[in-house]
């Protein structure tokens, strides 16, 4: 189907990247469907908002800095997304980027509101980590400094 | 808003299933215990809120990095 996006204008895209949000994202609560588009040659996948062509986000897998990334999500939003006795390969997790100006270096990814994706019955949500050590504001080049360093 | 004044060890009960008890009172700190189903999605306020400024701040700014993180970008492997 033809979308129109934020940061490639009209697109097309497959049904199999047609997400449902039964509870939205945390502030937009009200936007349901959203398009996952995995981004050509990088390790971004862009995340936009069907009923709103202004409203996306850049995504990322936190496996990819953080080997040791678990969400800890909360049970009910596992039975939300009927994620629970769900085979792991049906099960997603990306976390939503934030890239002030464009600057790499201080690029931060926000591991206390990881997205859930349940690929299969094709819905997503965001859950709140109960988990400490996670937080909004995680800069992705120092934590890819702290593995290389070790 | 319903306020309602409760002492040390008092409780109230949201919705017959939500308990919330006063389990000590020190200067201007309360600790709280709640007994909730587990459908029940309990967080404290700022976490909420900082999860839900994180994602405004994040749609609004949506670009991905210019050139100058190749480096860092061609160590993220998806």
């Amino acid at each position: 189907m033809k979308i129109i996006t934020k940061a490639y204008g009209e697109l097309e895209v497959s049904n199999d990247a047609i997400y449902s949000f039964p509870n939205g994202i945390l502030g937009f609560n009200d936007l349901k469907k959203w398009a996952l588009i995995e981004v050509a040659d990088s390790p971004f996948y862009n995340l936009q908002s069907l009923e709103d062509e202004t409203i996306a986000f850049f995504l990322i897998n936190p496996l990819s800095f953080r080997k040791d990334y678990e969400p800890k999500a909360a049970e009910s939003d596992l039975k939300s997304l009927k994620m629970v006795g769900l085979d792991q390969k049906h099960i997603e997790i990306f976390v939503i980027v934030n890239v002030p100006n464009g600057d790499a270096f201080a690029m931060t990814a926000n591991l206390q509101g990881p997205l859930l994706f349940n690929t299969k019955d094709k819905i997503a949500g965001q859950s709140i980590s109960s988990d400490n050590r996670w937080h909004v504001r995680h800069v992705i080049a120092d934590e890819v400094a702290q593995v290389s360093s070790c | 808003m319903l306020i309602l004044s409760r002492r040390k060890d008092d409780k109230i009960i949201i919705d017959d299933v939500i308990e919330i008890s006063i389990i000590e009172i020190k200067g201007d700190q309360i600790k709280i215990g709640i007994n909730a189903p587990d459908n029940v999605k309990i967080y404290r306020h700022e976490v909420f809120e900082a999860i839900k400024k994180e994602n405004a701040d994040a749609a609004a700014s949506t670009m991905l990095p210019s050139d100058n993180g190749d480096l860092l970008i061609n160590k993220l492997k998806k």
